[in-house]
């Protein structure tokens, strides 16, 4: 078992490399000079030369990927181009906590729901609820996300849009407000930012729900079908003390697959999300970098994003090699 | 049964955060008290005044910094700032500048000649260890100053190459901010993340995408400040920023689309202000690539064009017709060149002689560069480019609209890459200079940078535009640019569309605050009413 | 997913007689022939040609059911010609991801062992960006317009292909009748166009049909978040961007083309999970 995890763990560090590598050299050849982009309309043709050169970027490119290298071994981020003084670790942590929190939201709503709706869905197979629920599913995944989002803005004229918390309000120590709020017992704050919070994580969460609505469903009527269950119904066990004991267990570890990848999906895909509500997270950030041709804040969501990818593909890999026994022996295709 | 309707605390804990989250005015914001909030359309990249070309970071950074000569209250005329008085010598090349005693920086420092000449010493020195990096967006707007030296400690001396007419504009603009030299110092390159100047606002922190805080600073030379804190707060849709506005989460909101505005101007608690930008929106047509090369078909292109109907469509009628590049709000502007005329039958005509002499055949086809984001001058841009698509698809044109972001749009425009290309200018300094030259003149004609981005050149254009940099008089300057405007008529290298009014809507207990014809936003004069 | 079960004796009901136990085929294949209608017949069906222009942000009425945009354009002409570009930027750049991703993952299951761990290790790194940052820098090289959307869109979508036709091929390889076949010598050009092909053809249709809602939801974000083709042309994704900045007065121009891709894309994941569900207790593809 070791043998396989560190197998895994190798494949892991080896795709973020070349992952992040990609996006070094896609950069480059973009057909934009960014010292003339941070310059606007007022470039001054002779300061652009200096620049480019003492940025390094004047030099071959591998000499620039290993420069790159070295700066990463060194635990360094480095410091963006377009936004001079910001130091990346620092604002990487910020939006890196805001997109957490929303998906930690979107999540919270997306699965009890969903596993809620999933297992009604099972219970009455084939009947109204079964059908209610899973056309809401299907709908769930085909309404577009920023689509939603304008509907909602429409349908809730009252709740705020667009920022974090109300501007103005005492700065927090953490990035994430709702949580520390929360935590600190500040609970007129935590509705406040609960306010700021609840549209986008509601728009975010659709897909995840229908999905894991879905995953449910299916996953518990593989179980309830299995003869055992069947012998427990015809013994006389109630429905809810068989979904309860018996199939909830059984289905868990695939609602936990899914819920694990969609994770992943929320946390480097809410681009979409953030760019509507205006989030200040990776998303947003990482968009941002790209249009003001940031190469170093460009360089460093790459390496988050495929970090968040890898680690998240890793842990689910380990947790099931722990939770399920079949895993244990000979998951080696 | 009994047990399936209990609650779970859990359950009922979500049950009552989902109400008071989702009900409406609940848990009103605790906002302290005497806040302005300012909604814009985004962040500042750098609040440091020498680094930094972006509108909204110029917003901040004249709030918190303070040039040597300052604009009036009210009008394009220059007054006393940090320095009290100044004299020119006979021959126009020595500027003496008198500081005002006891001004302080926000963090103590005393305003002296040292710390002026340190400011300058910055731009101009292209080893200053206190310069950080090469980007100094208005770098040629000072190249003239050979020197700066400090007489005593409250005179300043400057020595320019040659007389230069647009010298004192250039020490009025928010690039020449004097900066405090011990924070420059102690911050390094954080001091864009620290901006420490003199100004009636003092820089407190910096939460990049959410907001910027400053406070007013007790200790001003002048009248204090109106407002305890200021909010920069970026929202980047334009319709978000109405409904925070329409709310009271915020107080002023600026950049906002035009129609939007006029929904505005009805709605109960919000005032809107206007004033006459210094600017210009203008289509480029590349002359040095066929068929853009032959005047007719450039005059073709202007005919065809209704600038009416597009600013109605456009800018919802809120915009002044452009006849050339220099707005009729700054002096020099050409009074004598021929209104722009809208005539289809004369556009088809031209470009179907100019079609015989060149030997191509209709329709035409051109690429029109159009930038994604919104600008000052061009609020709209896609309904700009798609009007005039439409307007010239009817005399014999083929156009196809290329979108680039921001930085592409204009690096591949200054590369000459486009044909037809929207554009724009806000002025710099109040200065015919700023417009015609920058934009017209042969010498900005350069692949890394230059902004005539119509690659014209026309020698006698050219000459004028020189003579009137180094005269002094502003009548005969007036006179150069006059000409010069009319032989650029004839040749069309350029079709001026719009000058764009500044407009912001605000919430009706601010009070004191007036736009300033400059469109700098100077939020010392503003007031919060209960 | 539909790993079908190749050995399955059983023989499998004509495919005509369980249609109608499956309404999704129905209700999306109606929804999807709707629009392919639309995009085809778009000059006869729309009330008014795709240019003309009327008044600014007028609301619904007679004259303009869904009222007219901030071009002065008629929203519901805009919205039934849209549907040509969202259908053919689909169609196309899932066309190239099926072809790309297929032959990969074709590849891959075939030859195995060194091969097949370089494909599926570039499938990871593909996988471990999120699709909308690999469209970007795609874009940005290719100098936007809608080839480059096509292309980007494409890119997204090949990994799904390419790793479920690879899991298939694992399965398929070990099948008897494909053991004899390469008992029996065929060539790896019998094999794959006469043998694998067929198998997997089933497959392939369910996921394009499903990447087709993938594709216009794709393309519709890219136009939504500004880097798109000629913004003049009709898009959905654009109309919806161009709307968004006037909710404020008419909301009309975002409901309607923000109505049309749900639809769209309903009537994708409606089609391809029913055909899903047809094909899946068949051994072989129709």
């Amino acid at each position: 078992m070791w043998g396989v995890l560190l197998k895994r763990l190798v494949q892991a560090v080896a795709t973020m490399v070349i992952a992040v590598l990609v996006v070094f050299l896609a950069l480059r050849i973009l057909p934009v000079n960014p010292v003339m982009a941070r310059f606007g309309q007022h470039a001054v043709p002779e300061k652009i030369e200096l620049e480019m050169e003492r940025m390094g970027w004047n030099k071959p490119v591998w000499q620039q990927a290993l420069a790159f290298g070295n700066q990463l071994l060194h635990g360094d981020l480095g410091e963006s181009f377009a936004r001079p003084g910001e130091r990346i670790s620092v604002r990487l942590g910020e939006a890196l906590s805001a997109t957490l929190e929303l998906t930690l939201a979107a999540m919270l709503i997306a699965v009890p729901l969903g596993i809620f709706v999933g297992t009604v869905a099972a219970i009455w197979r084939n009947s109204w609820p079964d059908w209610i629920s899973m056309a809401v599913a299907l709908l769930g995944v085909s309404v577009p996300v920023f689509f939603l989002a304008i509907c909602l803005i429409l349908a809730f004229p009252s709740m705020p849009t667009g920022l974090r918390k109300p501007p103005g309000t005492p700065d927090f120590h953490t990035g994430f407000y709702f949580f520390e709020s929360l935590v600190t017992g500040n609970f007129r704050m935590a509705v406040v930012c609960g306010r700021h919070l609840a549209l986008p994580a509601l728009a975010l969460s659709t897909i995840p729900l229908a999905v894991i609505s879905r995953v449910t469903r299916n996953a518990m009527l593989e179980v309830l079908d299995a003869d055992y269950l069947r012998t427990a119904r015809a013994k006389g066990a109630g429905i809810l003390r068989v979904i309860a004991r018996h199939a909830m267990p059984n289905a868990s570890l695939s609602v936990l697959n899914i819920v694990g990848f969609q994770l992943g999906v929320l946390l480097s895909g809410a681009i979409l999300t953030e760019k509507v509500f205006n989030w200040p997270g990776l998303g947003n950030y990482v968009v941002d970098g790209i249009r003001d041709y940031d190469y170093a804040v460009v360089q460093a969501c790459a390496l988050v994003t495929a970090g968040i990818f890898v680690v998240l593909n890793l842990t689910l890999d380990i947790l099931f090699l722990l939770l399920d026994p079949r895993l244990r022996e000979g998951r080696q295709s | 049964m009994n047990r399936a309707l209990r609650f779970s605390p859990a359950f009922s804990i979500s049950c009552v955060l989902f109400t008071l989250v989702f009900l409406p005015g609940c848990g009103g914001p605790a906002v302290p008290s005497d806040t302005l909030i300012y909604g814009r359309g985004g962040d500042a990249n750098d609040l440091d005044p020498i680094h930094t070309d972006i509108g909204e970071s110029v917003k901040v950074i004249v709030n918190i910094f303070e040039p040597l000569v300052a604009y009036d209250k009210e009008t394009l005329d220059l007054v006393p700032g940090v320095a009290e008085s100044w004299e020119t010598s006979e021959d126009g090349r020595e500027w003496t500048f008198k500081l005002r005693p006891g001004v302080k920086f926000h963090d103590e420092t005393p305003l002296n000649a040292d710390a002026v000449v340190f400011t300058f010493q910055r731009i101009l020195d292209p080893d200053s260890p206190y310069a950080f990096g090469n980007v100094i967006p208005y770098f040629s707007n000072y190249s003239q100053i050979e020197k700066v030296e400090a007489v005593d400690d409250l005179t300043v001396k400057f020595t320019l190459k040659q007389p230069q007419a647009t010298f004192l504009p250039t020490i009025a603009m928010f690039s020449s901010g004097i900066v405090s030299p011990t924070a420059v110092k102690k911050y390094g390159t954080e001091f864009s993340r620290n901006p420490v100047g003199s100004g009636p606002f003092k820089f407190e922190y910096w939460r990049p995408k959410q907001e910027i805080l400053l406070s007013r600073f007790e200790d001003y030379w002048g009248d204090k400040a109106g407002v305890e804190r200021v909010v920069f707060v970026p929202s980047q849709e334009s319709s978000i920023r109405v409904i925070q506005l329409k709310r009271g989460e915020i107080h002023i909101a600026d950049n906002l689309p035009p129609s939007d505005m006029d929904s505005l101007e009805g709605a109960e608690g919000v005032v809107v202000q206007s004033t006459p930008g210094i600017n210009i929106g203008y289509l480029t047509m590349q002359t040095q690539k066929p068929p853009l090369d032959q005047v007719k078909v450039r005059q073709a292109v202007s005919h065809a064009i209704d600038l009416d109907r597009l600013i109605d469509v456009a800018y919802s009628g809120h915009a002044q017709k452009a006849k050339t590049m220099v707005p009729p709000t700054l002096w020099g502007h050409g009074e004598n060149v021929p209104e722009h005329q809208y005539d289809v039958e004369k556009a088809k005509a031209l470009l179907k002689e100019a079609a015989k002499e060149g030997g191509f055949e209709l329709p035409v086809k051109l690429q029109l560069f159009v930038m994604d984001s919104p600008r000052p001058y061009m609020q709209q841009p896609r309904q700009t480019a798609i009007y005039i698509k439409d307007a010239l698809e009817k005399v014999g044109f083929e156009i196809e609209i290329i979108t680039n972001d921001i930085g592409q749009h204009f690096q591949r425009m200054t590369r000459g890459e486009h044909q037809l290309g929207l554009s724009g200018w806000s002025a710099d300094i109040a200065d015919p200079h700023n417009f015609l030259h920058t934009l017209l003149h042969s010498d900005n004609i350069n692949k890394s940078g230059g902004n005539n981005l119509s690659q014209y050149k026309n020698e006698k254009v050219d000459e004028l535009l020189d003579k009137a940099q180094f005269e002094l008089d502003k009548g005969k300057r007036a006179q150069y640019y006059e000409e010069a405007q009319e032989l650029i008529y004839e040749d069309v290298p350029v079709l001026p569309l719009v000058h764009v009014p500044v407009r912001i809507a605000e919430r009706d207990n601010v009070k004191g605050y007036k736009l300033h014809p400059s469109s700098q936003v100077r939020l010392k004069s503003a007031r919060l009413e209960e | 997913m539909s790993s079908a079960s190749l050995d399955n004796v059983r023989p499998a009901p004509p495919i005509s007689s369980k249609l109608w136990r499956v309404p999704g085929v129905w209700v999306g294949g109606g929804l999807v022939f709707l629009f392919v209608f639309a995009a085809i017949f778009a000059n006869a069906v729309s009330p008014y040609s795709v240019d003309a222009r009327f008044g600014k942000n007028l609301p619904p009425s007679w004259q303009h059911w869904l009222g007219t945009d901030s071009n002065e354009k008629d929203v519901l002409t805009r919205v039934i010609h849209g549907s040509r570009l969202s259908l053919v930027a689909s169609i196309t750049s899932i066309s190239c991801a099926v072809i790309i991703g297929v032959s990969l993952g074709m590849l891959a299951g075939y030859k195995g062992g060194r091969t097949d761990m370089l494909i599926m290790r570039l499938i990871d790194i593909w996988l471990s960006f999120p699709s909308l940052l690999i469209a970007f820098l795609v874009i940005a090289a290719l100098s936007p317009g809608w080839i480059a959307v096509i292309l980007a869109v494409a890119l997204i979508n090949v990994p799904v292909f390419t790793r479920q036709i690879r899991a298939e091929m694992l399965s398929l390889k070990h099948a008897g009748y494909v053991e004899s076949s390469i008992a029996a010598g065929a060539t790896p050009f019998y094999l794959v166009l006469f043998v694998f092909l067929p198998a997997v053809t089933g497959t392939i249709w369910v996921l394009a049909t499903l990447g087709l809602g993938h594709a216009i939801l794709e393309v519709a974000a890219l136009s939504f978040l500004g880097i798109a083709g000629d913004p003049s042309h009709a898009e959905w994704g654009s109309m919806l961007v161009e709307a968004k900045e006037h909710l404020a007065i008419t909301i009309w121009p975002a409901i309607a083309p923000g109505v049309a891709i749900s639809l769209t894309i309903l009537g994708f994941n409606l089609f391809g999970d029913g055909l899903r569900e047809l094909l899946n207790r068949r051994t072989r593809s129709f």
